[in-house]
């Protein structure tokens, strides 16, 4: 378990301790690349906006990510009810994948004004996508013989869905679930960009001023917060799988 | 003549509309409520498809399947288990009367009790091997005291030793409770060894070549297998097996 975690957190150690001598070397000028005691200063004292930056972005990331797995959870299920269905709404959802939010979001911001709306919609836009393309492969891949089960039992469409479609697609779910959740920090911090607030107006408002140590703690904490998600997916992807997936055993 | 005791298909054909083949052509079969039915036939013969539509899972393109039961009332038992992989064996079993908003456990451990799979209700599908697999799927199967029992080439995948085993136990079951089984299998052995009645289909499109009730004894043991009567009749039909390859 202990060296689940040292692993990871070897390569960081050794990255830093090398950066550290080479800007405190002058190798590097530190209005480039920040030594990373300053980085960690500007973390733990000077900064205390850094960490509600933190928490805005948090709130952000989690509204995102919660409506677009539910959205798009509905909305597989909606478009695995028909072929027809299918063919004429998944180039729409397709458009998730495809749009550029940058270009986008200075028109959410018209339509939602400054603030949690945009950097919400922003953040669901970007993390949609693989939540209903792998829950409608997911549905889409039912064993044929258990449909059959379930019509000879004359099951109605909702114990259909519910006791075999979605038990079935949940493996699929989670993984659409681990990649949204990276995609919902992202898609926040842009919305943050053009909206304002959180991590995404820190590293903005301080690469103007040439601020590169808060820029560097601020995408630290952005990387932070995007693990945490997916350990928390990755989580739940373990609880509600171990017993009978092979993924998770 | 139609009657209410038995299953009754009329000039039955079948085309597939994916490629308009014909996989059966002309099936005319009257099965009695209580029989041990078994279908032969080479592969891709049709035996499936027609073991579906009396399940009503296909229509025939043709003619008419009258099966006098509720689809509650059926059993199917596919060629591999397929439980479900997020539940456990008590959990599966169940499944056919949960889906019926009718559960009864004491019915449920009496199903398990039968195919002798009780001790291992907790245990999900992949801690189980490929024979108590299929114990489970017989027990979903009979859950709800089916009188019109299908499988589909239940034992294909399973050893020699545990399909002995089950095809004995399949057997008695019959003869304790008398529902109508019908029985699609590629081995003439397990064919012999259970049925009522056998019949063969020809080579695809499927027409029915040979059906003939077994002149055996109601109790049946592994004994049997070295009785000459059953050695003459898995001969006979053998032979026919050999003629419907060719058969046009």
């Amino acid at each position: 378990m202990k060296s689940k975690f040292i692993y990871p957190i070897l390569p960081l150690i050794i990255i830093s301790l090398a950066l550290e001598i080479l800007v405190k070397t002058n190798f590097f000028p530190s209005y480039l690349v920040p030594a990373p005691s300053q980085v960690f200063k500007v973390l733990s004292f000077e900064n205390l906006s850094l960490w509600k930056a933190l928490g805005q972005t948090s709130l952000a990331s989690i509204l995102g990510f919660t409506i677009s797995l539910v959205l798009g959870v509905l909305f597989a299920i909606l478009l695995s009810t028909s072929k027809l269905i299918e063919k004429v709404f998944y180039p729409y959802a397709v458009f998730f994948q495809t749009v550029p939010i940058i270009a986008i979001a200075p028109l959410l911001v018209i339509w939602l004004g400054y603030g949690l709306p945009t950097i919400v919609a922003s953040s669901i836009i970007v993390s949609i996508f693989p939540v209903i393309a792998n829950t409608l492969t997911g549905l889409r891949s039912t064993e044929k013989p258990l449909l059959d089960l379930f019509r000879l039992y004359s099951a109605n469409p909702k114990d259909t869905l519910l006791k075999l479609k979605l038990p079935f697609a949940l493996p699929s779910v989670l993984v659409g679930a681990r990649i949204s959740s990276g995609l919902a920090v992202i898609g926040a911090i842009v919305g943050e960009f053009i909206a304002g607030g959180g991590i995404g107006e820190v590293v903005n408002v301080s690469r103007t001023q040439q601020r590169v140590d808060i820029v560097f703690a601020a995408v630290f904490l952005a990387a932070l917060l995007g693990l945490a998600f997916f350990l928390l997916i990755d989580f739940i992807s373990k609880a509600t799988l171990k017993a009978w997936h092979a993924s998770e055993r | 003549m139609v009657s209410a005791n038995q299953i009754n298909l009329e000039n039955v054909q079948k085309k597939f509309s994916s490629d308009q083949s014909l996989v059966l052509d002309n099936i005319n079969l009257n099965i009695p409520f209580g029989e041990f039915l078994t279908i032969l036939g080479p592969s891709g013969c049709g035996k499936s498809t027609l073991l579906r539509m009396i399940a009503g899972l296909e229509t025939p393109t043709n003619g008419q399947v009258l099966v006098p039961i509720n689809t509650n009332e059926m059993g199917f038992v596919f060629q591999e288990a397929h439980l479900l992989p997020w539940r456990n064996v008590f959990e599966n079993v169940v499944l056919p009367q949960e889906l019926k908003n009718n559960v009864n456990q004491l019915s449920v451990d009496e199903a398990l009790k039968k195919f002798d799979i009780l001790d291992a209700k907790n245990k999900y599908p992949h801690e189980l091997s490929g024979g108590m697999k299929m114990r489970a799927s017989l027990a979903r199967a009979l859950v709800n005291k089916p009188k019109l029992l299908l499988l589909d080439e239940p034992f294909s995948a399973l050893d020699e030793i545990i399909r002995q085993k089950l095809c004995e136990e399949l057997r008695s079951l019959w003869e304790r409770e008398k529902i109508t089984v019908v029985f699609v299998t590629h081995s003439l052995q397990e064919a012999t060894f259970l049925s009522e009645r056998v019949i063969v289909l020809s080579k695809k499109p499927g027409k029915i070549i040979f059906d003939e009730k077994l002149n055996l004894p109601q109790i049946r043991t592994k004994k049997l297998y070295s009785s000459l009567e059953f050695i003459e009749l898995t001969e006979k039909i053998y032979n026919f097996m050999q003629g419907a390859r060719y058969e046009k």
